[in-house]
């Protein structure tokens, strides 16, 4: 139990006398998780639109679909990453494995299920008349598309977030991806598993403190999108 | 050129139900239409079939004699539609009113047109600043109504303008709405209960039932069920034992109406292809549409609106409390479409 | 509308880095090898203590993945790994034999040594080998295992084969963690068992515990104890982008006298950890 309270005061440690595996580790789970927010944001806002805005055939099925990824385990996830970008695999040439940009692209693969979805159940939840007053007022497809997504920005905001809670906070990608090399692609996630795994608890409490503190700063500057709604 | 917008040979349906059928149907530049009709008429398919917001199953829509489709070309710049719920944007009433400004491109005198958008529908200027969050209901359709007229339109359509708001905002509604017309001859097309409203405004009004338009007004609509008598004779059996004859209802429980002018508070006594009913006469109103005044009758529990001559002896006949006889012909009385 | 101008450029902002990161990445990789090691080279320390030494002689930079032998050998018949550093003797030259790996050479060993609560349930203390895992067997004692294909795991398992022809498998008293040393090593001493680990690895949890842990060393010196280490190539001909000339050239520095005193200069608590054989 008291290892709890020593993680707290190496917490503050570590920061303060500037720990340069620590701050080595920040600098890693920064990059990473914002290379892979910024492809999930990209490419997840435009499908969950499509997918909550129009009806198709098909679109129960596709919907079943994403929720149910949303299920994916990291390590499951990381796994099959591995199996593509390992030199074994179909993307060997491209020397991804091991490397920041792996880590990116199998958490873009975990956080794209949730911002989709969630997108998809902003968009329906938004007016149905919205899409009506716009047309009404001569919007045009790609201005409807925009309007739309900032009427729903408070529902977007909760897509953001939680998939920024749920790659910053995931090991199972960054450990098989990454292989927790120091200096390298060594994540707070996965340096917090491997004290943890040294028997150096109140380390493992440290870095927690610290990942929690970088998820508020996070949370705190996108409480702007809030304070306009 | 004559008339700004038409429909050819339209057809509509949602979900595979059939909701509009219209074959022909012309709306002069500048001219105020009103439009009639039961909920489930059609009236708002029609209105957003016109405003160029859907696009027609089958048929086409006509804007200033060229066919016209949601989306194509700029002519859903010109022609707007006010919905019976307008929606107003998570923003300011400013950024409401611009928002169909900015997207034509207009960035000047941004301030000025809001100004004058805000003076037409009865709100002070002030009122920019309010975000979507703080205004009444009425002032919300108020300035739905704004952000519309901004936009100087060639046509704009109304559904249920004056439905759901409080009085005063009703009454700005209405007097914006004819300014418009004034002021940039905006051609107007307005959907409403409000018949006297209608009636008073409108150069004419469209009825329309079960998304058809139909040739008379329905003030009498007769519903089933009907009872067969003799061989082509069918009844509608009123409170109070009366009957009322009809033809063959070409389905059962079919509806039907009669106009009116074929439904006569008349002294003489029927001749050979006539029917008569008995009822007390409840009022006597003077119409423009109408050639002559119109009566409220009640016969057993059914109100009609009857019609008689416009000479003293006539209306003195129809003072309310009155019992008069009103005069008509089975053949008069039509058969709504299904 | 200015905050949504402010959240396209961070937007950009972030594509803009990760194009840059893509870059980044595939072009530093030429100075640098990658090793395929297990935990206990790892966690006691040894690797961080050598890779400067190495880095500074070579002009090579080391970066080393710690996982256990068995992904350590996969990683590299995958051709994801260019060279390994591993202790598993018998399925090491299996290994060469496959194909997989090759130039296997030897250079450092130390042992392995059976630990328990120093109040000793069992009474094993001191005990020759066979007949102390007879004893646990005979008196049901709690025997933690890591059962996660390691080099440490397969040594064990063999010592149970050896010891009573069979393994302990499904007994209620042994128990899996399926986890690295350290971490066994916490379980047997919360649920008060034995375990067996490398010397290296105890020393490092007794400098954890400042001197006194609750686990102490009750079995050791048999000769089937001995754990050797040794480094591995990755085999150029299955895998050519493997950078083989560099893997080359750390299996010499290790096996060369700069770093074989090196390894026998380290120490954890004045304790001596691995002892360089290489050549030998």
């Amino acid at each position: 139990m008291d290892f709890i309270l020593q993680g707290i005061l190496q917490a503050l440690e570590l920061l303060v006398r500037g720990d340069r595996e620590t701050y080595s580790a920040i600098v890693t789970t920064v990059k990473v998780s914002s290379c892979s927010m910024a492809a999930s944001l990209l490419l997840g806002l435009p499908l969950g639109y499509l997918l909550g805005y129009f009806t198709f055939p098909g679109k129960n099925g596709l919907r079943l679909t994403v929720d149910t990824l949303l299920a994916l385990p990291t390590v499951f996830i990381g796994l099959v990453v591995y199996a593509f970008l390992s030199n074994q695999g179909p993307l060997g040439n491209f020397g991804m494995l091991f490397t920041i940009t792996g880590i990116a692209i199998g958490q873009t693969i975990l956080a794209l299920p949730i911002v989709i979805a969630l997108t998809a159940t902003a968009v329906e939840s938004l007016d149905h008349s919205l899409r009506l007053t716009l047309i009404s007022l001569g919007a045009s497809q790609k201005q409807i598309f925009l309007t739309s997504l900032w009427e729903a920005r408070l529902g977007l905001l909760v897509a953001a977030i939680a998939a920024t809670g749920r790659v910053l906070t995931e090991v199972g990608i960054s450990m098989m991806v990454g292989g927790n090399i120091k200096w390298h692609t060594r994540t707070i996630t996965t340096a917090i598993a491997l004290e943890t795994n040294k028997g150096q608890f109140a380390t493992g409490i440290a870095l927690g403190l610290i990942l929690l503190a970088m998820a508020f700063s996070v949370n705190l500057s996108l409480s702007f999108l809030r304070r306009k709604a | 050129m004559k008339s700004i917008l038409q429909m050819r040979g339209v057809q509509h349906r949602y979900n595979g139900r059939p909701v509009l059928e219209i074959d022909h149907v012309d709306f002069k530049t500048g001219s105020i239409t009103g439009l009639a009709g039961p909920n489930g008429s059609g009236k708002t398919t029609m209105l957003k079939l016109l405003s160029l917001t859907e696009a027609c199953r089958t048929g086409t829509v006509y804007f200033r004699e060229k066919p016209a489709a949601p989306f194509i070309n700029n002519n859903r710049h010109r022609v707007t539609l006010l919905p019976q719920e307008p929606y107003l944007l998570k923003r300011s009433v400013f950024e409401n009113i611009v928002y169909g400004l900015k997207i034509r491109g207009e960035k000047n005198n941004l301030n000025e047109l809001v100004a004058m958008a805000l003076d037409l529908v009865g709100l002070h200027e002030s009122f920019a600043g309010r975000q979507w969050h703080e205004l009444s209901g009425g002032e919300a359709h108020r300035v739905a109504l704004a952000a519309r007229l901004a936009l100087k339109p060639a046509c704009l359509l109304l559904d249920e303008p004056t439905a759901s708001v409080d009085m005063e905002s009703a009454r700005n509604i209405r007097k914006a709405v004819l300014m418009a017309r004034k002021e940039w001859g905006t051609t107007l097309i307005i959907a409403s209960h409000h018949r006297a409203w209608l009636n008073d405004i409108c150069d004419r009004i469209i009825y329309l039932y079960n998304g058809r338009i139909l040739d008379c007004s329905f003030e009498n609509i007769l519903l089933g069920p009907w009872e067969q008598r003799n061989n082509n004779q069918f009844v509608k059996t009123l409170a109070d034992d009366q009957e009322i004859f009809v033809s063959r209802p070409p389905y059962p429980d079919a509806s039907s109406v009669i106009d009116p002018k074929h439904l006569k508070v008349s002294a003489a006594t029927p001749g050979k292809n006539e029917k008569s009913l008995i009822g007390t006469v409840t009022g006597i109103f003077i119409d423009n549409h109408f050639s002559g005044p119109r009566v409220h009758v009640t016969c057993g529990d059914h109100r009609f609106i009857a019609s008689t001559e416009n000479d003293i002896f006539s209306m003195d006949n129809c003072r309310p409390g009155k019992k008069v006889t009103l005069i008509y012909r089975s053949e008069d009385i039509i058969w709504l479409p299904q | 509308m200015k905050t949504k101008v402010r959240k396209q450029l961070s937007n950009l902002v972030a594509i803009l880095m990760c194009s840059l990161l893509f870059v980044i990445s595939s072009y530093a990789g030429d100075r640098q090898l990658l090793l395929a090691t297990t935990t206990s080279t790892d966690n006691t320390g040894l690797l961080d203590y050598l890779a400067p030494m190495f880095t500074k002689a070579t002009g090579i930079e080391l970066k080393w993945v710690a996982t256990g032998t068995g992904k350590a050998l996969k990683l590299g018949e995958n051709c994801d790994a260019d060279v390994l550093l591993v202790h598993a003797p018998t399925a090491e030259e299996k290994y060469v034999e496959q194909g997989f790996g090759i130039n296997r050479r030897e250079l450092m060993y130390n042992d392995f040594v059976i630990i328990g609560p120093a109040a000793d349930p069992a009474a094993i203390n001191k005990k020759e080998l066979q007949l102390a895992l007879e004893t646990i067997r005979d008196k049901e004692a709690l025997f933690i295992s890591r059962g996660d294909n390691s080099g440490t795991n397969k040594k064990e398992i063999a010592l149970w084969e050896e010891s009573l022809s069979t393994i302990p498998e499904k007994e209620s008293w042994y128990l899996q963690t399926g986890q690295g040393m350290l971490a066994t090593i916490n379980v047997a001493a919360e649920r008060n068992g034995y375990t067996m680990t490398d010397r290296g690895t105890y020393i490092k949890y007794e400098a954890n515990h400042k001197g006194s842990p609750p686990l102490v060393i009750l079995v050791a010196g048999d000769k089937s104890l001995f754990n050797q280490y040794s480094v591995l190539e990755v085999n150029p001909e299955r895998c050519p982008k493997v950078k083989n000339d560099l893997a080359k050239q750390f299996s010499d520095w290790m096996a060369g006298a700069e770093a074989q005193k090196a390894i026998d200069d380290f120490r954890l608590m004045e304790k001596q950890l691995f002892t360089p054989n290489a050549g030998r």
